[in-house]
């Protein structure tokens, strides 16, 4: 890549003077080279040191493919066409294999929506966790599955010793949890991203799983990539919050700011939807964009009350309005 | 929301119990039946909306089924519009299977993919044939639900979750029902689509006077949707009563555990100390009588082993606790509110 490329900077990084992450005009595509789909149109993105920043969206948002494209991941067939993922002084776009390999599950780990899924069943989960701290530390086996025993004794395992030998199938949605989020956290890594961790989980299981994210998270000084459907869980976690619907990002700030003074007018519908009025149904018109049917315009003009002939000529760009808070949006 | 209450409920269960088997030669000798459905009774007034709300395991989706007579019961009587359904055979309930419809979860599943969503609508619809020709009713129907007739031609595949959700409660209108049975009607759609299906739900009802079950987990649709609500955990009811006074003022400790988990911003040690829900669920064992909460509970006692009979504490509002019973859990913000005589005023 060239140096302009890697130069280029995120409108974002001026939240802190040297953001973790750092994603700029992130392009994600996939189809015909010559009539390319794109699934991620314009992504910006900034995590400071040690912050929590939560990702909210809905289907078909990106903010999967968002964690896909940082992890270096992308499925077969889809490519980034353009921009720039700066992670700790590195661009992870350019960076060879063999090294985001190294990152994979040691400097950036990641808790995924399926726990039990996402480990090995034919291992006890004890060893599978100790496998990835010896890849990534080169520790000895003991020192290693000392390590594994201690953390799943601190993420509120009952007898770790013993559960340590146990098969993923013998943990429930929640314990299952506490074991992939033990994995990610094994190598202290300087980022976790965790995509919709609790999603599935009954909500007395939720409120334990998330503490248990909250405190490791806390301990260990990470910082948190949290993506989620959910804004009650993303407002209960996170101290920035990233709003983003058919592959752009609308709206980024403060969780304080953005949650209770949203600037998009999609934000203040979600927001509306998830706590309506007393006696009330809430909801957005519309339908939500499919992949590669979006114009030139706000990819929300369509389902937006105040959109103008502005709104769907031109996807506007993001402005800071209020302190560290940006969006998307031509009004105001 | 209405108030009005007929005299005769148009679907009633009592004492309705299923149990589900071990299956196998080694899984019976080492597990013990489990009762999904452990005694329950339930009545529902035309025209209104009840939830039934629980957590996996609670038996909500077992009890749906059984109303809607995927799975026989075991025990108990399910009367619908004064007939015993338990009793018919097949043939005699074929003309009841019209009036009870179901939506499922899962649009995408619950349609054929090699068929148009027309094809399936129709399939159904002359189930309970009229003489309105086929093709405008169902145009009509698609109307009714806010789709253009051109999704008549559509595959499921070429649909989004919220339209195949329309679809679906195209399909269960199309033979007339009073009552619809929805599992999670909501659960699989994305946040700004589930008030339009919400609403269109509240629309259709006002129109036809249908009677809804909605079983949910989301406390949310309960709250905009739901005249009652009914708190399942394991198999029993342990609260149940207008929705005001459920989320107002819950009394079960479940309950209370249950709204404080998904409130998760309102979260401070005392609370967590008095209203938390711990650990995860827990299969009764055989001999236990008690209260199944037991072990997850922050209030549990020695009494808490006996058996406890759902306790009316106003009028329509019960709960299945000793301590709600004898007004020591009052106000959801005071857990412990038995020194305001206030408070065990009203109970009495």
């Amino acid at each position: 890549m060239s140096a302009a490329q890697t130069q280029s900077r995120s409108v974002l990084a001026g939240i802190a003077d040297d953001p973790l992450l750092e994603i700029s005009g992130l392009v994600v595509e996939t189809g015909p080279a010559r009539r390319p789909i794109e699934l991620l149109r314009s992504i910006e993105l900034a995590i400071p040191k040690g912050a929590r920043v939560g990702v909210v969206g809905e289907s078909g948002s990106g903010k999967s493919m968002t964690a896909s494209a940082i992890l270096g991941v992308l499925p077969n067939g889809v490519r980034a066409r353009a921009g720039t993922i700066r992670f700790d002084g590195r661009d992870l776009m350019t960076l060879p294999e063999r090294e985001m390999r190294r990152i994979r599950g040691g400097e950036i780990s990641l808790v995924s929506q399926n726990a039990v899924a996402s480990l090995n069943p034919l291992m006890t989960v004890g060893a599978q966790i100790a496998k990835v701290c010896r890849e990534h530390t080169g520790v000895s086996k003991q020192e290693a599955w000392t390590r594994t025993v201690e953390l799943l004794d601190a993420l509120g395992i009952p007898e770790p010793d013993v559960r340590a030998r146990s098969y993923p199938h013998h943990f429930s949605g929640g314990m299952a949890q506490r074991v992939a989020i033990a994995m990610a956290l094994i190598c202290s890594p300087q980022l976790v991203i965790a995509d919709e961790p609790t999603t599935g989980l009954d909500a007395t299981i939720q409120a334990q799983v998330l503490e248990v994210i909250d405190g490791s998270v806390k301990a260990s000084g990470a910082a948190l990539l949290l993506i989620s459907h959910d804004l009650a869980v993303i407002r209960a976690m996170c101290d920035i919050v990233a709003v983003v619907y058919a592959g752009s990002l609308l709206e980024y700030g403060p969780a304080d700011e953005v949650l209770n003074r949203p600037l998009s007018p999609y934000t203040q519908g979600l927001i509306r939807c998830m706590d309506p009025p007393e006696g009330e149904i809430a909801f957005i018109p519309g339908r939500i964009p499919e992949p590669g049917t979006l114009g030139a315009g706000c990819p929300f003009a369509e389902r937006c009350d105040r959109a103008t002939d502005a709104c769907r000529a031109q996807q506007p760009a993001l402005r800071q309005l209020r302190p560290d808070h940006w969006v998307s949006c031509h009004h105001e | 929301m209405s108030s009005r209450v007929d005299e005769r409920p148009l679907l009633e269960l009592r004492g309705v119990r299923k149990t589900f088997a071990p299956r196998g030669r080694r899984a019976r000798r080492t597990a013990s039946a489990v009762a999904a459905v452990d005694g329950i009774d339930l009545a529902l007034q035309a025209g209104t909306t009840t939830a039934l709300v629980g957590e996996s395991g609670s038996g909500k989706s077992t009890l749906a089924r059984l109303i809607v007579r995927l799975h026989d019961a075991d025990e108990g009587t399910i009367t619908f519009d004064g007939q015993e359904i338990q009793a018919l055979d097949e043939k005699a309930f074929r003309p009841l299977r019209r009036r009870v419809q179901m939506v499922f979860q899962n649009p995408l599943t619950s349609f054929d993919p090699s068929q148009t969503i027309g094809a399936s609508i129709l399939e159904t619809m002359r189930l309970a044939p009229d003489d309105e020709p086929e093709q405008e009713r169902l145009g009509r129907l698609l109307s009714e639900v806010g789709l253009s007739p051109r999704f008549a031609g559509l595959r499921p595949r070429e649909m989004s979750g919220g339209e195949l959700q329309r679809a679906g409660i195209a399909r269960a209108l199309s033979v007339r029902p009073d009552l619809v049975v929805m599992d999670e009607p909501t659960s699989a759609l994305d946040m700004s689509i589930q008030g339009q299906v919400l609403e269109l739900l509240a629309d259709l009802q006002r129109r036809h006077r249908l009677t809804y079950l909605l079983v949910t987990h989301d406390l949310r649709a309960v709250r905009m949707m739901a005249d009652r609500v009914v708190v399942m955990y394991l198999g029993q009811v342990v609260e149940e009563g207008p929705t005001e006074a459920v989320f107002g003022d819950p009394r079960h400790p479940y309950t209370r555990g249950l709204l404080y988990a998904y409130d998760l911003s309102g979260r401070d040690e005392e609370r967590d100390r008095d209203v938390r829900i711990r650990g995860s669920l827990r299969t009764p064992r055989p001999g236990d009588v008690g209260c199944r909460l037991v072990g997850r509970c922050p209030l549990s006692a020695d009494r808490c082993g006996e058996p406890q009979a759902l306790a009316e504490l106003a009028p329509g509002h019960r709960a299945r606790c000793w301590r709600a019973a004898e007004g020591q859990i009052a106000g959801d913000r005071q857990p412990h509110a038995t020194t305001d005589p206030t408070d065990l005023g009203e109970l009495t």
